[in-house]
């Protein structure tokens, strides 16, 4: 029942928000959503529930995980948005709740379903959802933005579609034959090698666009930089992550037919390209919601990098990366929303003086930065070291020096671009008329950023016994041994 | 497989070729919805008539695919002022030479894969590819919002053609899923295109080039 209601109840609360009249009332309805998911989904990852829906709903280990990264995030979310809303003169817009919670629903859906055909009924879900999303501004680069996620998105899914079925050709006449996880884990052996070989490429490139991954990434820089903050906070930590599980899935289903060293290979070139592709549009960068987005392309290319390898590290590796990434690029789009409020600019050229206009903002953009980048103590220095370890163990070296290379263009790219932010002049005299963050709003504004730094900050010093026991079982699912 | 199997199937690929050369909006959703039409049929000669699960994904492809998207695209199209694909990448006799080819591929592409013919005769595997390989067509020579709207619905007719052939594998939900998927995005896709037609005053995709990289 419990997973039932998980995913029921963001719908029903969409409808409810739909019909009710007012502002204040859609709020509160926002917000219950936010913390009924949030107690749910604490409750499920403490405590799993059996599978429901004869096994298509279920909380595995990987579930468990993206599910965590899913709510936490909505929920911070949903704070934000209400001060962002506030201080920002957007467009009051009434679909943007009942939008937002079918978002929510639908990605939960994907996180918590066990069937490739329920899997990517509920990705494509999220595509049409957030697309009304990113054209919030009803602006002509944001209507640019949300043609080209659609239409991109849509065929790239669609090709999903396509590998999804092909898997199912590949089950052996005998066999319980459905899409349900469990069920092609078990028919996994005795699959025809070839249809599955041509699923498994299906579904990597048609998650894969989805997912971000170069060169099928060209939609994503210019909807996660066009969408509003908290959405662009969703889009790169919650919904990037939702189409990996998807290559994940995948990736289960072929590894237990003995093809894991077909599906590795792809992946790794495709990691790699998105690694250089994101460092080469990194450089000179000039609008700085575009670098976040070009930034996830690289971090999207590491966790196919860290799934490619192979093996129970570099697995682990890769799905701690997926949770630090979440948090450290919620907490980067977070802020890159209070600096938009306060120099009404997407440039990084028109950002300068952070660090004297506004302290507190530019010591949460600096920890967002230095975490992104791996940098230690940050979380995601232990997972981007946690692949290299395992990169070098299985003998990669010369992939290995490749790896740290574009992680230090990376690096070098971002940093030029955030210290002309956070230090130098602030803009005098200002041209329009200061805005302050103040009030209630800026505090819902900059908590929930504050809240990500922390746990960025702790996944590096200490990983909870319970968080990487979850992530060794996690790992284990993927064919890692140990 | 019956003559009827065959008759539809046939009728799917003429339809893959129609679709490739016409530049008429109107012709094209229609088109497409006829091919729609076809796979209602193809659902309920293949999973038979006493199965209520056929006459579901019939009733499904009939409402949502050969009537409801159609409506909805033609007053999109009325909308716009969308009537006619006038600047396509390439010249419609190409277009033509292409599809054969994609058909010729789409045969070829069946024959290779390892086809077991109890499941998944080779015609419908043929029949589907050919139709994905027009839509994927449709898709990157045509610079109308709407005929790559059409684009991608016979991209996913081709599909949900090679989906029919697992009808007793599929549970109801995700086949209802996947069709409630498809309007809801032509749906949004619909209020797109609208709005960049309100917005930019044209349709044209191949314009919308703001979003990209500035040389550095």
């Amino acid at each position: 029942m419990i997973l039932t209601a998980l995913v029921a109840s963001p719908f029903l609360l969409g409808a409810l928000a739909w019909v009710l009249p007012g502002r204040t009332a859609r709020r509160a309805v926002f917000m219950a959503a936010g913390l009924v998911q949030a107690a749910l989904a604490a409750r499920v990852i403490v405590n799993p529930p059996p599978p429901e829906w004869g096994g298509a709903l279920g909380a595995d280990a990987l579930g468990q995980i993206f599910l965590g990264i899913v709510t936490l995030l909505f929920a911070l979310g949903a704070v934000y948005t209400f001060g962002y809303m506030g201080l920002h003169r957007h467009p009051r817009r009434r679909y943007y709740v009942p939008t937002m919670l079918f978002f929510l629903g639908s990605m939960t859906l994907a996180v918590l379903s066990r069937h490739l055909g329920l899997f990517w009924v509920a990705l494509e879900a999220t595509t049409l959802s957030s697309a009304t999303l990113i054209f919030f501004d009803r602006s002509e680069r944001s209507l640019e933005a949300a043609w080209k996620y659609l239409i991109l998105c849509s065929v790239g899914i669609a090709l999903a579609l396509a590998g999804t079925f092909f898997m199912a050709l590949a089950i052996p006449s005998g066999a319980e034959g459905s899409l349900q996880l469990d069920h092609l884990m078990a028919a996994a052996p005795q699959m025809a090698p070839g249809w599955l070989k041509t699923a498994f490429l299906f579904l990597l490139v048609g998650y894969g666009t989805k997912m971000g991954l170069a060169p099928m990434h060209t939609w994503l820089p210019d909807a996660h930089s066009e969408a509003p903050s908290p959405v662009s906070a969703l889009l790169s930590g919650a919904l990037l992550n939702c189409a990996f599980l998807g290559i994940l899935r995948a990736f289960q289903v072929t590894s237990a037919a003995g093809l894991g060293d077909f599906a590795r290979r792809p992946l790794l070139v495709l990691g790699f390209v998105s690694m250089a592709t994101a460092a080469a549009f990194l450089i000179r960068q000039p609008d700085y919601k575009r670098l976040l987005a070009y930034s996830s392309v690289e971090h999207m290319g590491i966790l196919a990098v860290g799934t490619g390898l192979g093996g129970g590290p570099a697995a682990y590796g890769a799905l701690l990366h997926a949770l630090n990434h979440s948090l450290a690029k919620a907490l980067l789009f977070f802020t890159a929303g209070a600096v938009f409020l306060l120099y009404h600019s997407k440039a990084v050229a028109g950002v300068s003086g952070l660090a004297r206009r506004a302290p507190l903002v530019a010591v949460l953009f600096a920890a967002g930065f230095l975490s992104i980048t791996g940098t230690p103590p940050f979380g995601l220095f232990v997972s981007e070291f946690t692949i290299l370890l395992a990169a070098l163990a299985g003998g990669h070296t010369w992939l290995s020096a490749l790896y740290l290379l574009l992680l230090a263009v990376a690096f070098t790219a971002m940093g030029a671009a955030f210290l002309g932010m956070i230090f130098g002049q602030p803009p005098e005299p200002p041209e329009s008329p200061a805005q302050e963050l103040k009030g209630w709003h800026a505090v819902m504004v900059l908590a929930p950023p504050a809240v990500l730094a922390a746990a960025s900050l702790v996944l590096g010093l200490y990983l909870p016994e319970r968080l990487s026991a979850l992530l060794k079982s996690a790992a284990l699912l993927l064919g890692g041994h140990g | 497989m019956s003559a009827w199997v065959h008759a539809i199937l046939v009728a799917v690929l003429l339809l893959d070729l129609l679709l490739s050369v016409t530049s008429r909006l109107s012709v094209l959703i229609r088109g497409f919805a006829l091919q729609a039409v076809g796979i209602a049929a193809l659902a309920l000669l293949l999973g038979g008539f006493d199965s209520p699960h056929a006459w579901i994904v019939a009733g499904g492809t009939i409402a949502l695919k050969a009537t409801a998207i159609p409506y909805f695209l033609n007053r999109a199209a009325q909308r716009t002022n969308a009537r006619r694909e006038l600047e396509p990448l390439v010249s419609y006799g190409t277009s033509l030479l292409l599809a054969a080819l994609g058909v010729l591929l789409a045969f070829g592409l069946a024959t290779r894969l390892p086809l077991e013919a109890r499941r998944a005769g080779f015609l419908i595997a043929a029949a589907a590819f050919a139709t994905m390989i027009t839509g994927l067509l449709l898709l990157v020579t045509r610079t109308k919002a709407l005929t790559e709207v059409v684009g991608y619905l016979v991209l996913e007719n081709g599909i949900f053609l090679f989906g029919l052939t697992l009808l007793s594998r599929m549970p109801l939900l995700v086949e209802m899923g996947i069709l409630l998927d498809v309007f809801v995005g032509v749906f949004v896709m619909g209020i797109v295109v609208y709005n960049i037609h309100r917005t930019f005053d044209h349709i044209d995709v191949s314009a919308l080039t703001t979003l990209k990289e500035d040389e550095p």
